[in-house]
């Protein structure tokens, strides 16, 4: 501004940006295989491998002010200061490489075409900087058999049976993260700290972290098909146990160490459970089938021990399952309406008394004390999950009729309103008029507001996340839904060879009709429970035509 | 095809042997500090991203006024929960006071002092210069940390008062707990008596001296002393200053004004406070302006006036008025140590080079007649109030304020009255802070 006139910094003419990017890349891929039979009853099946991968990108920016297209030119840009400069950057690189590596092996040996065994093992290695040698190859080792057992000689005289497979696996699979480094990597710029003297500035924004190891994952599976009456019933069962330690997650620091967060070891865990898969064919005649598919899984899961920041003020999940909500357990209202808490002795305090709060709200209580006041209230995955197919067929009519269930959940929804913050301008649910307000008769929290003789209780459900962590939001949670239900129709050939159509067919697709589950008021769907504002999943008709030619 | 399974395992073994270099790829601009220039540069992104709170602690005095109808909404939305003491639960967009970045510095001037013997292609003074500034730089977050979170020293038992975190090591997985106020105030005078022995530079070219040289640790010091209390110690501190560095812009002449970084007065010219709330129209409190007398050069050189009762701020809204240290602050301190210490002789002394430069001839004999005859009280006030002219949007008057009588501040927004309680001189640790590690709020008096 010069005088009161308004004028621009840049030149008059047109901009002229121009960009280019350039990517090289290229591949290396050798492969071995070798298959040989002997005598007859030995198969043996190898493969080798490498895979080696480079790719390199370039960007590059320019761009130039008062640009003239008869002349080609371009005018210099007077920027008044440097701040406002490096806003409108002329000339912009950047450059990126990485490489990969691969080697991979695979063999397997059957005898007497009944007995498998197998093994595999693979390492995918990457650039990665600052990071120790031996954490670069990603490691995959797996062993395997199976037994065609309705193949033996003593199995040929039981008819009933069709087939019988035992199968067994054992897997290993290690996992590092790669941006976190054991040395405290930064980042160049290039910035003025004081106006007119550009200077080299190294950013070291990413904690290092010297301790941290692979991840293992141990992997057994085992498991059995069996065949029955002409495969009209197949049943597939499988056991596994998944055994993952030293899992590797980010983690709060204290900000006093000068980062927010870090990469570490925290837990091991364990996965066990049973899937089974019946498939049936009911009904099989000419004109008529029926056939069903049932799936049901349940999974156990254990976090095993963890080791739990102590700077942690919510509870450690050990022996408890990862998906554990843990929630303060509350005891109604108070006179004003505040929330009251249940010790865990049994007494009934208020905020102040049961997190012994100072006058800024904070809680004065260790983290271990503070980890201490919740109580377990259940976990976010199912007991029990699965689906139902049923399909039938009668003649050119087909109909599909499809469910899916998840049982025995739990889930943390989001608070109906804020004790401290309440707008009215939002959407809010019923829950809101049952609040208390003065010789009311509601139960929920009341609006607080912060002209209060109670400050620090105000201040503390205001700054801390107490308020969501209330028992009172925690939920069950269990759905059955009828994802879908199809009919088609397959239009008989004899209409459609006269006038040249290989095939086709007509189809009415309903999606999401309904979904029975226990109590989800409030929301809109028991599947997105938690979000008051989740989109629930639509009901959708679908129809269909195919035609071949 | 035996041939070739032989050619093809040979560049398969090729490839095995090569892979270690091959993945040997140091991605552009990424690098771990090895050299004395690296150190520099990793040092030079804290002073960079160095927290401005100190200017910003301004809003909480009397210097600012906020109006509904003349602060702009981006400003009242950013500051006027804090200009109005609302800490309870002030309204999301209110601008806050840092606590990491303060112990990011402080974690890589660790890191730097733990290292020091690796720093390669540096010269021995260079490394020492380097490891002084990072304890300045330790010695300085703490300080301001203190200051800004627990209670003024002068004004609490500060063996038993809970203060900050002290981290001396590079440590990511600490978890460390508050230290007492007295605690802190000692590893700060500790850790500028070690960087004393360090720091080589005399002074910075201009445009690197927002950089700490020999002269800051004793300017350090004498703050620090002065903050506690300590009037003999803080009197020698700044007389050092004075000493070594004791040049005085002229305002009667000059048009650089005292607190910018050209200044022949300035020592360390780090913190600053950029955005253009200082130079809105109005914002400088009509009351506080009038605290300068006639004939005051600064009345006119610090402030525009706007119309006949509302002014605008000259000293602040640009990065070249960027100041931590300067010299008037250390003839105003020592004055100050001097009247405390029953002196006021001295303390006149050390007041007259300071009035000499900032009022023209008539006011300053003014000033003289005035001053001389005065009781020790009286005295005491006027170079308080000296101060508080000279040092104006700085960020001194809040730590003045809370070091000395803690008044009881009042501001009037939208026809409601706020005031400043004692309590409120303290702030509260930041939420996310307590929510990251709640042994920082613990304190059990040991």
């Amino acid at each position: 501004m010069i005088d009161g006139e308004r004028k621009s910094i840049f030149p008059d003419g047109g901009m002229k940006k121009q960009g280019e990017s350039n990517t090289d890349q290229w591949t290396w891929k050798a492969m071995l295989e070798w298959n040989q039979r002997f005598n007859e009853i030995h198969d043996v099946e190898l493969m080798g491998g490498t895979e080696v991968r480079h790719v390199e990108s370039e960007l590059l920016t320019s761009t130039a002010y008062g640009y003239d297209d008869r002349t080609l030119t371009t005018q210099p840009v007077l920027f008044p200061t440097e701040s406002i400069g490096q806003r409108y950057p002329l000339h912009e690189e950047a450059h990126t490489e990485n490489a990969y590596v691969s080697w991979f092996a695979t063999g397997s040996y059957t005898f007497l075409h009944r007995y498998t065994l197998g093994a595999s093992v693979r390492f995918d290695g990457s650039d990665v900087f600052g990071v120790a040698k031996k954490y670069r190859y990603l490691p995959l080792y797996s062993f395997s058999g199976l037994w065609r057992a309705k193949d033996e000689k003593f199995m040929e005289g039981v008819k009933w049976l069709e087939e019988l497979n035992l199968r067994a696996s054992y897997g290993l699979q290690g996992n590092i993260d790669k941006n976190t480094s054991p040395y405290l990597i930064g980042t160049f710029n290039k910035i003025s700290v004081l106006p007119d003297n550009v200077e080299t500035i190294i950013a070291a924004e990413t904690a290092p972290n010297p301790n941290l190891k692979w991840e293992k994952t141990k992997n057994v599976n085992a498991g059995l098909d069996l065949g029955f009456l002409h495969n009209r019933i197949r049943l597939t069962v499988d056991y596994y146990y998944r055994r993952s330690t030293d899992l590797i997650s980010s983690r709060q620091l204290p900000l006093e160490t000068g980062f927010a967060m870090t990469t570490v070891n925290w837990a091991s865990m364990e996965n066990k459970g049973w899937e089974f898969a019946l498939n049936t064919r009911n009904v099989a005649t000419k004109n008529f089938t029926w056939t069903t598919s049932l799936n049901l899984g349940f999974n156990k899961n254990k976090i095993l021990n963890e080791t739990v920041a102590e700077n942690s003020t919510y509870p450690a999940r050990e022996g408890y399952p990862v998906g554990a909500i843990f929630a303060y357990k509350t005891a109604g209202i108070d006179a004003d309406g505040y929330p009251l808490f249940e010790a865990k002795d049994g007494t009934v305090q208020t905020a102040s008394e049961f997190f012994q709060l100072n006058r800024f709200g904070a809680s004065t209580l260790t983290a271990e004390e503070q980890r201490d006041l919740y109580t377990y209230m259940g976990t976010t995955e199912p007991k029990c999950s699965g689906g139902f197919i049923n399909t039938f067929e009668l003649g050119d009519w087909q109909l599909n009729i499809n469910f899916m269930f998840n049982l025995g959940m739990k889930v943390r929804t989001q608070p109906s309103y804020s004790n401290t913050y309440f707008d009215r301008g939002l959407n809010t649910n019923h829950d809101i008029l049952h609040r208390w307000v003065e010789g009311g008769s509601g139960t929920m929290p009341a609006l607080l507001t912060s002209t209060t003789d109670r400050a620090n209780e105000y201040t503390h459900f205001s700054e801390y996340n107490t308020y969501s962590m209330l028992d009172l939001w925690v939920r069950k949670q269990n759905y059955c839904r009828l994802q879908s239900v199809r009919l088609g129709y397959r239009i008989p050939k004899k209409y459609l060879t006269p006038i040249g159509i290989a095939g086709a067919s007509l189809s009415l697709e309903a999606r999401n009709l309904f979904v029975i589950a226990s109590n989800y008021d409030n929301y809109l769907d028991p599947e997105t429970m938690g979000n008051p504002y989740a989109q629930p999943i639509p009901k959708s008709f679908i129809f269909g035509v195919n035609v071949n030619f | 095809m035996k041939i070739r399974n032989i050619i093809l395992s040979l560049l398969t073994a090729v490839a095995f042997v090569s892979c270690d270099d091959f993945l040997d790829i140091t991605p552009t601009g990424k690098v771990i500090a090895k050299t004395g220039e690296e150190y520099r540069a990793l040092l030079t992104y804290e002073y960079k991203y160095f927290p401005k709170d100190r200017h910003m602690t301004t809003v909480r005095t009397d210097e600012i006024l906020m109006d509904k109808s003349k602060t702009s909404s981006t400003d009242l939305d950013a500051y006027l929960d804090l200009w109005r003491w609302k800490d309870d639960n002030p309204s999301p967009t209110t601008s806050y006071f840092n606590w990491r970045n303060y112990y990011h510095t402080i974690y890589i001037a660790n890191y730097l002092i733990e290292h020091q013997d690796e720093i390669s292609n540096a010269s021995h003074d260079e490394v020492e210069q380097l490891v002084g500034e990072a304890y300045m730089l330790r010695a300085y977050a703490h300080f301001l940390l203190v200051n800004l979170y627990a209670e003024p020293y002068t004004h609490c038992h500060p063996a038993t008062t809970r203060g900050v975190p002290i981290m001396l090591e590079a440590d990511v997985n600490a978890i460390p707990g508050s230290s007492s106020v007295e605690a802190v105030y000692q590893q700060v005078l500790a850790d500028i008596a070690e960087a004393e022995k360090h720091l080589t530079v005399a002074a910075w070219p201009e445009g690197e001296n927002y950089r700490f040289n020999k002269v800051s640790a004793q300017a350090l010091f004498a703050r620090t002393y002065l903050y506690m209390g300590r009037w003999n110690d803080a009197l020698t501190a700044s007389q050092k200053v004075i000493e070594a560095h004791g040049t005085l812009e002229d305002l009667n002449t000059s048009t650089t004004l005292p607190n910018s970084y050209k200044s022949v007065e300035s020592i360390v010219a780090l913190e600053k406070f950029s955005n253009n709330l200082f130079t809105v129209i109005d914002l400088p409190a009509p009351d506080f302006i009038n605290l300068y007398r006639s004939g005051d050069q600064r009345r006119t050189k610090y402030f525009k006036r706007v119309t006949s009762s509302t002014y605008s701020l000259l000293k602040g809204g640009d990065d070249e008025f960027s100041c931590s240290f300067r010299s008037a602050e250390a003839y105003l301190t020592a004055s100050e140590c001097a009247v405390r210490l029953g002196n006021t002789a001295d303390a006149i002394d050390f007041l007259k080079p300071l009035l000499e430069k900032r009022l023209n001839t008539d006011a300053y004999q003014a000033e003289l007649d005035l001053i001389t005859p005065m009781t020790a009280d009286d005295l005491l006030q006027e170079i308080l109030d000296e101060r508080t002219r000279e040092l104006a949007f700085e960020g001194h008057r809040w730590y003045d304020l809370r070091r000395t009588t803690q008044p009881e501040l009042t501001h009037i927004y939208d026809g409601e009255t706020y005031t400043l309680t004692k309590e409120k001189y303290t702030m509260r640790f930041p939420t996310e802070a307590v929510e990251a590690n709640p042994e920082i709020e613990r304190w059990e008096v040991k």
